[in-house]
Parts: structure tokens; C-alpha cells; sequence
């Protein structure tokens, strides 16, 4: 449901912040489109959780501008953002109704209507019959999905979820999964960051890649996939196979029968069908391998490492 | 963004979340109804302690022939003078003003039983609570004549049979006579020091003093008739107006006030210490609880920080209702009830100024207070990083309360008069200036000090709030805001 005409709900401008002379975040610019879901990712330290709470208002950035919802991120925004921070936690000694309802309160609800829709979500989201038990008496992942109704319970248009999947066992983790899209369909904006790539790829409309505090890709899903190597596996009794197979492949593993290809970044499957049928190389199988948004992270933080080698190298 | 704005709304939300979280909790009970427990277990435990004594049977084996008696007569005499003073004291709260010379000639001429009998006219529930417990040490007749006789009983070999039922004999005094020389020993088995020894040595020595006394023709009673009677030293005091009496003497009644402004001195010491310690508390709880950076993405920093305060501070007054509550009802009965000095004194104690900067006081050592702990709150990590945090403040908040007996002892100190402009100890050493009177510009002075120094406190507060819950914590928080403070504040100067 991504709305092309409506201005960014978030737009973050060339924005820097240090942290005791170590610089956290450098120069990133990305925005986030009204109805999108954002995947913010990056290995730890990449800067992801300082650009989020910048995001918020929470911490200023040294240089710079954020813009949410068009004016700088603070109080004109409350309750039209929920939030879910990555160090969890709610009041443990008051009960899960009442920490979903005082959250859903300070954003601006009516504490018998907040009571209500707290009743409400813990029902929908299968955690109806510990409503009234107090948070400390809750496991850690019914305590975590708790936490995420209290972000949402007031129905905010933008919800910034930071590493929303860390320590959820995989049921739960699909169920996180179910209400991100849920709440995407009812044309709210996402953003969440996460280092579980799959979950991106699954619900991402767009990917913002960190590392070292520094954008290295802003893009959509399919453009990101492009920078993933692309595989092959081919199975041919052919002797000359490999020498057919080798002027076009990155990296070449020979297994019997059977040929993995990593394919030149300028190949693609078709050049190698192609060059395969003109040699005349009897095919037993030919699968071309679906490019995995963890291979095209790896290969842009490390195509990035590279460049910054480089650039010493240079300086030096 | 700026600090200061708030939405009074999400500042009540704040506060009602910190009140009703408290005030489910068993600490908050037992704070509140402290003086009520203290009531009751002040009174059940001497009650307890009485009725757990068992009743010890002694005899007193004189050989003499010349002490028994009197020593037996000694017991009554000092029982009837403790119950003389008790009766005395209860008089105090019971007997109306007007009714007390009436009280103590009866007391004087008519006995005891008189006297309770008129408490029980105005009291009847004290009245009954004014019997002294039946006595423990009870003197029976030697049932043999030797000490070495009664050896025996002492030793639990032999029985006593009272009412027909077998005791045990707790003692014996011998007294006797050994070369030419009065004796006297004391025979138990116990190791503690029996009532009967203390009873005997306090007759022997009213015996010996005497005998002494009349050796030189003396009257011991007549002595301490003119002891009692001696010339006094009264105390005057030029600057107080000449009272109905045409003098200007020191009373009860001017010294009452002092005593009233420490005690509310304390009061208001105890408060900030205890609402300061709840905001750390809370704070650090919540920061623990990682709930702080949920609520900053709703609710400013000014919102918290202002609803915290006000939280507590309605926590804080709902635990002192019941002091509040049991002063007022004390202040009603000592009025009414107290001898006229008294209650003259407490009604001076409770002056306008008193009535006026009493509340001033309360409410800005709190703030200042309030907003130091919950800084620290926000430093601190952990339970003990927060206790090694406000170890400083408590050592100076403790030694900020050194201005009371100051204050009761030389109101005129000048150690006083600077306490009441140093900011950690103005509310204190303020409030027990008062009843000296001191002049009007020098408390608005304590109020001016107290004013800024919060809203710096505040300030700096508000800050290191900010940076503490969103860095680290601790030094290296404390660190950041001062570096992030002095190159926006300072460079930024230099630069511009």
C-alpha cells in the first residue's frame, strides 16, 4: 500500500553523530514513504539503533536534519508513533492490561478505551487469558509480544521497531511477522531493523543497509537481491564441461557430475545455457540458485570494506 | 527540543503511574501507618513484657529482727510513688485544665484510688490501663529458721506450698550480725539481678543516711524538705514582653516553639529524605525495567521529570497524613488538656510565619532534593550503582540535620544563620530559625537561595536526565553531558 504522492513520513538528511569523538553515524540520508516497510539493516555498531533514536527525537545529531512527519522529530509527533526500543521493557509489577493501557494513555487514548483495546490485542495476538497477570510473572516472550501491543495499541501511522525479532523463538517470531503485516495492510509505515535477513526479505518493500555508521545501500528488495552472487548448479556427464563452464564463472566446484558456479558479475544463467547448448554439453539438470538477501549483504558490506581499503591505500 | 514544556495531561499520567505504583506496595503501608503501629506495640510491649514476668517468691531471713518489716513496707511505699507518677502523667491528657488543681488535691489528701476514680470521670479507657501490674516479688515467711535450712528451697530441692500449690522459693536475704557488724547476703540461683537485692540496697542506704544525719542531730526529711524548698535561679529574658504575672521570666512556654520547629524540622528532614529516596528508586527501577526509552518516545523529559516529582510528593504526603493526623489531634489535646504553659507554647509554635514557610519549605527542599536523586536515578545502572551515587548526598543531607540541636541549643548561632543560606541546608536550619524571629528579609532570603538553587538544580538535572538514560549511565553519562555542554555552550561562545 505505498502512497508515491504523499511526502516521506521519515527523511533523514546527511546526518552525523559522534559518540566521546566516535563518530556512530556518518552522512546517511534515507527516506521512509507513507504505507512502506523499511528493513533498516546492519552487523552490530553499524549505527542502526542511533539513527532510530535520532529518528525519535531522543538524541540530537551533531550535524544534519530529520524531518518526521515533514517537522523535526519530538512532541508534534507523539502518538502518531509507536515504538518498540531494543533494550525490552515494561513495568514488571503492574499487570500486562494495565502496561499496554499507561502506554497507549501517554499516546494520547482514553484510559477505558486504551483498557478495552488492551483486552482486545491480547486476545488477537493469543495472550487474552494472562491480561491480568503482572509482567513479571510472564515469559520472556509473552513479556516481548506485550511490549510490542503497548507500541501499537493506539494504532500509530509510523512504527519504528528496532531488532523487533531478537529473542523470539521461531513460532513467535512468525506471528511478529503476521502483525508487521497486518499493520502494513492497514497502510501504516514500518521501519524495523533487524540482522535476521530472512524476515527482511520476507517483508520488506525496501532495504537501508549500514556499516561503520555509513549507508551502503538504499534500495528495493530486488535491486538489493541484484548485488547477491548469482549460483548455478549444473549436472552434465560432459568432459569438456568445465572448460565450457570456467570463462564464465566467478568461482567454479566441481562435485562428480555436478558443477557450482558462481557466476561473473557481468554473466548471467542465460549466457551459460547458452554457451552450454552451442557446446553441445549433454544437461542433466540446470538450476540457477534464487539470490539470498544475506549473500547480497555480505557481498555489499564487503565490496564497501574493500572500497575503504582502498581509499586508505590511496591516503596513504 | 526544549526541556520545559509539558502537557499537563501525560504529566499526570506520569505521576498517577508512580503514585498508584507505590501505594500498592507493603513499604508504603507500613511508613503510613508507622505511628499507628508504633502506638500500639508501644503499648502492648510493655503490656507483654509485664505479663511474661513470673511471679518470683522470696523471703527475707532477718536474724536482726530490725530490717524485714521495713523492707517489706519499702515495696509498697515505692509501688504507690510509681502509680503517683503515673496517675500524674495521665492527668496531663486527661484532666482538663480547669479541673487540674482539683485533681491534685485529691491526689495529695485523698489517695490514689481518689485520683483515678476522677480520671476515670473524663477517661474511662486510660483510667483502666492505670493499675500497675500486680508486683512480681512477693515476700512470704521463712518457712525454716537457719540459712542453711533454707538452702534447700533455694536450690529447688525443697517446695514451698502456697495456696496449696507447690513454688519454688526465687531468693533469700539473709541479714544477720558477724562481729559486732550488720550482714547481708543475697541466696539465689538465678544470675540476674533480682528487684529484692536494689529494694534492700536502697533501704540500707536511706537507713545508713539516716542514721548518719541524726548522729548529728539532724532530720533527714527535714533535709530534703530545705533542699526542696532552696532558692531557684530564674531566668529572664529583657527582650520578652512583660507577661500577666508582670515579669519577665523564661518558660515552659518560650521554649516550647524551639522544640516544636526541630520536631517539624525533622518531620520535613524525614520527608525530603524519604520522597528523595522514593524518586531514585523509581527511577532507577525504571530504568532497569528499560521502560524509560518506551515512555521518551510519548512523553518529554520535562513531563517525567515533573510527573515523578509530583508523584512522589503526593506519596510523601499521603504517608505523612497519618503523622499529620496524630500531630493535629496531640496539638488539639495538649490545648485543651496541658498545662496552660504548654499549650500557650504550642499555640506560639504554630505562628503565622510558622504556618506560612513550614509548607515553603516542605515543598522547595523537596524540589531540590527530589530533583538531585532523580538525576542520580538516571546515572545510575544498577541498585548499586545508585547507592554509591547518592552515598554524597546522604552524607550531606545527614549532616545538614546537625542545624537541629543547633538550632534548640544556640538559636542565635551564627553557624544557623549560614545554614539557612547554603542550599542543602536552608530548608532545616529556615524552619528552626523561625521561632527566634529572626528578620523577614532573611528568611525570604533562605526562600530566594532555595528557589534558584532548584531551578539550577533542575536545569542541570533535566540534563544529566537526559544523558543518563540514553548513554551508558554513571561517570561516563556525567561525562558526555559536560563535554556535550561545554562545546555547545562554551565553544560555541568562543567561536561566535
Amino acid at each position: 500500500m505505498l502512497d508515491t504522492t504523499s511526502p516521506p513520513v521519515l527523511d533523514v538528511i546527511n546526518v552525523c553523530k559522534s559518540f566521546a569523538g566516535k563518530p556512530a553515524v556518518r552522512e546517511i540520508s534515507f527516506q521512509v514513504g507513507k504505507g512502506e516497510i523499511v528493513g533498516f539493516l546492519g552487523p552490530n555498531g553499524a549505527g542502526k539503533t542511533t539513527t532510530l533514536r535520532m529518528s525519535l527525537g531522543l538524541i540530537a545529531p551533531d550535524s544534519g536534519t530529520i524531518k518526521l512527519f515533514g517537522s523535526a522529530p519530538g512532541p508534534n509527533a507523539f502518538g502518531r508513533v509507536g515504538f518498540l526500543p531494543e533494550e525490552r521493557g515494561l513495568y514488571r509489577k503492574i499487570t500486562a492490561r494495565d502496561g499496554i493501557a499507561h502506554i497507549a494513555c501517554l499516546n494520547g487514548m482514553k484510559r477505558k478505551h486504551a483498557l478495552i483495546r488492551a483486552d482486545e490485542m491480547l486476545k488477537r495476538y493469543g495472550l487474552g487469558d494472562v491480561g491480568r497477570k503482572k509482567i513479571k510473572t510472564l515469559s520472556k516472550g509473552m513479556a516481548q509480544k506485550v511490549q510490542l501491543i503497548a507500541a501499537i495499541a493506539h494504532d500509530p501511522e509510523f512504527l519504528i521497531l528496532d531488532e523487533p525479532f531478537s529473542g523470539l523463538d521461531p513460532v513467535n517470531q512468525k506471528l511478529l511477522e503476521d502483525m508487521v503485516r497486518e499493520i502494513a495492510e492497514r497502510g501504516r509505515t514500518i521501519i524495523f531493523s533487524t540482522h535476521v535477513m530472512e524476515h527482511a526479505e520476507r517483508l520488506c518493500d525496501k532495504i537501508v543497509l549500514l556499516s561503520q555508521g555509513q549507508k551502503i545501500f538504499d534500495g528495493g528488495l530486488k535491486q538489493a537481491l541484484s548485488h547477491a552472487p548469482r549460483r548455478l548448479e549444473i549436472e552434465t556427464p560432459s568432459a569438456k564441461a568445465e572448460a565450457v563452464l570456467k570463462p564464465l564463472a566467478q568461482e567454479l566446484k566441481k562435485d562428480g557430475d555436478t558443477y557450482n558456479i558462481v557466476l561473473k558479475p557481468n554473466k548471467e544463467a542465460r549466457h551459460v545455457l547458452a554457451d552450454s547448448v552451442k557446446a553441445k554439453l549433454e544437461l542433466i539438470r540446470f538450476e540457477p540458485e534464487r539470490p539470498s538477501l544475506h549473500e547480497a549483504f555480505v557481498t555489499l558490506v564487503d565490496n564497501e570494506e574493500l572500497k575503504r581499503e582502498e581509499l586508505k591505500g590511496e591516503l596513504s | 527540543m526544549s526541556s520545559f514544556p509539558i502537557s499537563p495531561r501525560r504529566t499526570y499520567l506520569i505521576a498517577r503511574r508512580d503514585f498508584l505504583g507505590y501505594i500498592k506496595t507493603w513499604g508504603f503501608w507500613l511508613t503510613a501507618l508507622g505511628p499507628f503501629l508504633g502506638i500500639i506495640f508501644g503499648i502492648l510491649f510493655p503490656l507483654v513484657l509485664s505479663q511474661s514476668e513470673p511471679t518470683r517468691y522470696a523471703t527475707i531471713l532477718d536474724e536482726t529482727g530490725l530490717h524485714a518489716r521495713a523492707i517489706e513496707e519499702l515495696l509498697i511505699t515505692n509501688n504507690n510513688k510509681e502509680l503517683e507518677n503515673i496517675l500524674r502523667s495521665a492527668a496531663r491528657v486527661t484532666i482538663p485544665q480547669k479541673d487540674k488543681e482539683a485533681f491534685n488535691k485529691v491526689l495529695d489528701e485523698q489517695g490514689l484510688d481518689a485520683a483515678r476514680e476522677l480520671i476515670l470521670n473524663t477517661s474511662p479507657v486510660m483510667a483502666k490501663l492505670l493499675n500497675l501490674p500486680d508486683t512480681k516479688l512477693v515476700f512470704v515467711t521463712p518457712p525454716v529458721d537457719t540459712m542453711e535450712q533454707l538452702k534447700p528451697y533455694v536450690l529447688g530441692t525443697e517446695k514451698l506450698t502456697i495456696e496449696n500449690q507447690e513454688q519454688s522459693l526465687g531468693g533469700v536475704l539473709h541479714i544477720y550480725e558477724a562481729d559486732g557488724e550488720a550482714k547481708a547476703e543475697f541466696w539465689s540461683t538465678s544470675p540476674n539481678k533480682s528487684e529484692l537485692v536494689s529494694l534492700a540496697n536502697q533501704y540500707f542506704a536511706d537507713a545508713a543516711s539516716q542514721k548518719y544525719m541524726a548522729a548529728a542531730g539532724l532530720n533527714r526529711k527535714q533535709a530534703l524538705q530545705e533542699r526542696k524548698n532552696a532558692l531557684r535561679v530564674s531566668t529572664l529574658n529583657p527582650a520578652k514582653q512583660v507577661g500577666d504575672d508582670g515579669s519577665q521570666t523564661v518558660t515552659a512556654k518560650d521554649r516550647i516553639p524551639y522544640i516544636v520547629a526541630a520536631g517539624l524540622s525533622m518531620m520535613l528532614w524525614f520527608s525530603v529524605f524519604t520522597g528523595a529516596y522514593m524518586l531514585l528508586m523509581s527511577m532507577v527501577e525504571e530504568k532497569i525495567n528499560k521502560v524509560l526509552e518506551m515512555l521518551l518516545a510519548t512523553t518529554r523529559f520535562s513531563e517525567i521529570f515533573l510527573g515523578k516529582l509530583l508523584g512522589v510528593a503526593a506519596l510523601t504526603l499521603a504517608s505523612l497524613l497519618p503523622w499529620i493526623f496524630l500531630g493535629a489531634l496531640g496539638f488539639y489535646g495538649a490545648t485543651q488538656f496541658a498545662d496552660g504553659a504548654i499549650a500557650d507554647g504550642l499555640i506560639q509554635a504554630m505562628s503565622t510565619k510558622m504556618l506560612i514557610f513550614l509548607p515553603v519549605f516542605f515543598i522547595l527542599g523537596y524540589v531540590f532534593y527530589g530533583s538531585i536523586f532523580i538525576a542520580l536515578g538516571a546515572l545510575a545502572e544498577s541498585m548499586q550503582d545508585a547507592s554509591t551515587l547518592m552515598t554524597p548526598v546522604v552524607l550531606l543531607l545527614t549532616a545538614c540535620i546537625m542545624v537541629v540541636p543547633i538550632g534548640v541549643a544556640f538559636p542565635d548561632s551564627p553557624l544557623l544563620t549560614a545554614a539557612a543560606w547554603f542550599p542543602f541546608s536552608a530548608p532545616f536550619a529556615a524552619v528552626i530559625r523561625l521561632p527566634s524571629d529572626p528578620p523577614l528579609w532573611e528568611t525570604l532570603g533562605s526562600v530566594l537561595v532555595l528557589i534558584t538553587s532548584s531551578a539550577l538544580v533542575i536545569w542541570g538535572s533535566a540534563h544529566m536526565f537526559r544523558y543518563g538514560i540514553l548513554s551508558g549511565g554513571g561517570a561516563a553519562a556525567i561525562k558526555a553531558w559536560g563535554k556535550a555542554w561545554f562545546s555547545r555552550i562554551v565553544l560555541r561562545r568562543k567561536n561566535g
